[in-house]
């Protein structure tokens, strides 16, 4: 699964600020009137005079504190990581995150800016993250046991999700094509741990060969926690920059 | 917005706010005239003062097991205890074991299929033919 | 006994009746011991009682039946021959005097007991051989009683052991220079007061050739004269009163001076008369080249401190001042438990989250731990289980 353009699309730098581009050039909302050719879209799976019961003009959700304290006191590290505004205080310099460098502001369209904020005040939200091009539907506090043993991490580090393919409410979801722009969203979760399967044997034998072989294998996985899925809201992402096509 | 029920009160999800690390004390058990405690020693002797500087939320206790082979123990904040026999292991071998009990959730070893485990209910609801977008009964 | 002897008792093997003795393989079987009275049949007929004698005896009616006694013959030649031999070596294997003795002994035992000998019936009253358990009421004779060659209580202290370095190098070189041999100093278990006073006062310096006997530096010329006076008795008949003779003047002049080095003026009990330390140090740096003078100082040193030197050590020691190194790290042992290092240890007395126990947890401990252990202890007592 982990082919090896999959790797250095996650890992290297120009590849991802390329899918950053890319994807913020096709980041807008769908409306009929659009372009044919863009892959994202807001889909509304309610009717369309269904509107959410929560108000639209929601605050900037109580997630504003936890992700300072996160973004002050965790090395904050991913696959094509990034991290706006990682202090300094990591103890070991190799292990900072690559700070990502955008050199085009994000741009949202007029209809994005429409219908983004049915889509942030309608809590909860989910976000399907790609983590080595595998997706993950994640929400707020699920634990995740990877399928493998992330390097270079230890319990208590604070990691960035910046690869997501979907994010959404019950009615609302915003799809990128391939990737929804990072800087829409927050999804940090916590390694938690690392744990093991139990230790498997496989019996291997050759024919006509009065010997079994035993083969002893104990993979080790790393455990995390989604700590916060957040949309950012419109006047957020304003506020951070975002140009209005 | 369908109906919903009481919700229950939030059980613990470590990690979400604060992080405690799971493994809440090791003991390390040696013994003085044992040759496969050779390792041990040295380990208790140069390498535990700085691991137990690099974790201060673990307590640390040392304390002889005579006539026995060394044993790394952790106690974690589920009840559970693991224990690792590090019999004729070089002190590096022990850090490693010592790192693995540290790092260690304390549950207990399992096979799973699925990566992800979730105590929400589903985001987008069950579903159901009688509402949403249908285009055609 | 001789191979073609052996060979013979293999093929007959009824003569003596071993008859088991040396078997092969291949007749085994036949060999197993037969009944006894099918054994009486074979021979030694000669012998009165034997089953053929009954029989002829029987047949002929009479105790005397004519004819040969043995109607086999009697035993083979080689037998015989044999049988002869080996008598004669046995004699000659007696010697003349413990025969005698053994005669002479007898013949005395027996004399006074053929007379009124009475066995006894009870053991009252007869000699006792041995002390029967009771030796240890028994003083020891002189010559059983057990002298140290070293002293009993083994000197540790730093300043003692380079004083008896210190000693023992004097020593030394002025036996060098007196062309004595070394380890006679041996003989001279402790000095009187005065003359080590003197041997104190001397100072070491070690020459460039490494020579022990132009080592020495006296206080001053009568020192050097009564000590060459006194070491040239060591070894004679008649050591101790000369050395008191001498000795005397030379303790009224220094007994002023010194007494501020001395800590302790009960010198009995103390080792080198309560000296603490040594003047100088250039002691140290002798080198023990010479096998002949590192065994005399070897063996002087561990006389004066109690400290035995093994080989390897002997082996890789070359100058003085390993000696005094090996002997303090012999006196200093290392702390041997981890838990007394740990304890010991500064970093580990800074830690808050870091405890060491020095005995092994128990799940009493445990219990005492969580504070249930007073409860266990009441239902117990109250249980009559525990007092």
């Amino acid at each position: 699964m982990f082919s090896r353009t999959a790797l250095a699309r996650a890992f290297a730098l120009p590849i991802e600020q390329q899918c950053a581009r890319f994807s913020v050039a096709r980041a807008c909302l769908h409306s009929t009137a659009a372009a044919a050719s863009t892959t994202t879209k807001t889909t509304s799976t309610s009717p369309k005079n269904a509107h959410p019961t929560s108000p639209l003009t929601a605050t900037p959700h109580v997630q504003t504190s936890s992700s300072t304290t996160s973004t002050t006191t965790s090395t904050s590290t991913s696959t094509s990581t990034s991290t706006t505004t990682t202090t300094s205080s990591s103890p070991i310099d190799l292990k900072k995150p690559v700070a990502p460098t955008f050199t085009s502001p994000l741009q949202l369209t007029q209809s994005l800016l429409a219908q983004l904020p049915q889509l942030t005040s309608q809590r909860p939200h989910y976000i399907v993250s790609h983590l080595h091009d595998r997706p993950y539907l994640l929400t707020q506090g699920d634990s995740i046991r990877l399928p493998f043993l992330m390097p270079k991490v230890k319990p208590g580090d604070v990691l960035r999700f910046n690869r997501a393919s979907v994010l959404g409410s019950r009615d609302f979801s915003l799809k990128g094509s391939p990737y929804v722009d990072e800087r829409l969203y927050e999804c940090r979760v916590r390694v938690v741990g690392v744990d093991a399967e139990p230790l498997r044997v496989k019996e291997k034998t050759k024919r006509r060969r009065r010997h079994v072989q035993h083969i002893k294998s104990k993979h080790k996985y790393t455990l995390l926690r989604v700590m916060d899925v957040k949309i950012k809201t419109a006047e957020e992402l304003l506020q951070e920059g975002a140009v209005v096509v | 917005m369908t109906v919903q029920g009481i919700r229950t009160v939030t059980s613990a999800r470590n990690g979400v706010g604060a992080f405690i690390l799971q493994c809440k004390r090791l003991d390390f058990h040696y013994c003085d005239w044992a040759g496969s405690s050779r390792g041990m020693v040295s380990f208790l002797k140069h390498h535990l003062p700085s691991f137990a500087k690099a974790n201060p939320q673990i307590e640390i206790r040392v304390s002889p097991r005579p006539h026995k082979h060394p044993v790394i123990k952790g106690h974690y904040v589920n009840g559970r205890e693991k224990a690792i026999c590090v019999r004729n292991l070089e002190p590096e071998q022990i850090f490693n074991k010592a790192n693995l009990l540290k790092a260690a959730s304390g549950e207990k070893l399992k096979r799973t299929k699925k990566p992800i485990a979730s105590l929400n209910e589903s985001v987008r609801g069950i579903w159901d033919p009688y509402h949403g977008g249908f285009k055609s009964v | 006994m001789r191979p073609s002897v052996r060979l013979l008792n293999l093929e007959v093997p009824s003569i003596h009746g071993a008859r088991s003795l040396y078997v092969c393989s291949v007749c085994r079987h036949e060999a197993r011991p037969r009944p006894i009275v099918a054994r009486q049949f074979l021979r030694n007929a000669s012998s009165a009682n034997s089953l053929t004698e009954k029989v002829r005896r029987k047949i002929w009616g009479t105790d005397n039946p004519p004819g040969l006694k043995d109607p086999y013959g009697g035993e083979g030649v080689i037998e015989r021959k044999f049988k002869n031999k080996h008598a004669q070596t046995v004699v000659e294997e007696e010697t003349p005097e413990a025969s005698q003795a053994l005669d002479t002994a007898a013949s005395e035992d027996a004399a006074p007991a053929a007379d009124d000998y009475e066995p006894a019936t009870t053991w009252e009253g007869l000699d006792r051989v041995g002390h029967l358990g009771r030796w240890f009421d028994i003083a020891p004779a002189a010559t059983e009683v057990y002298e140290s060659f070293q002293v009993k209580k083994k000197i540790t202290k730093q300043g003692l052991l380079s004083l008896a370095a210190h000693q023992t190098v004097v020593e030394l070189c002025l036996m060098h220079k007196l062309g004595k041999p070394l380890t006679s100093i041996c003989e001279v278990v402790e000095h009187d007061q005065s003359v080590f006073k003197l041997i104190w006062k001397t100072k070491i310096v070690p020459a460039s050739n490494g020579q022990w006997t132009a080592a020495l530096e006296y206080p001053d010329k009568e020192a050097e004269e009564a000590l060459v006076y006194i070491f040239e008795q060591v070894g004679g008949q008649n050591v101790a009163p000369e050395i008191e003779e001498v000795t005397q003047d030379v303790d009224v002049e220094d007994a002023r001076s010194d007494t501020t080095d001395i800590v302790d003026m009960d010198g009995s009990k103390q080792p080198f008369f309560g000296y603490q330390r040594t003047r100088d140090n250039g002691f140290l740096s002798l080198s023990l080249d010479d096998p002949a003078t590192k065994f005399a100082f070897l063996k002087r040193f561990s006389q004066l401190t109690g400290h035995f030197f093994p080989d390897p050590a002997v082996h890789s020691i070359t100058t003085v001042q390993q000696v005094v190194d090996y002997v303090q790290n012999l006196a200093k042992p290392k702390p041997k438990k981890l838990a007394e290092y740990l304890a010991n240890n500064p970093r580990y007395q800074s830690m808050p989250n870091v405890k060491v126990f020095a005995k092994r947890q128990k799940r009493s401990d445990r219990d005492e731990e969580l504070g249930r252990k007073k409860l266990i202890e009441a239902e117990l007592r109250a249980r009559g289980l525990i007092e």
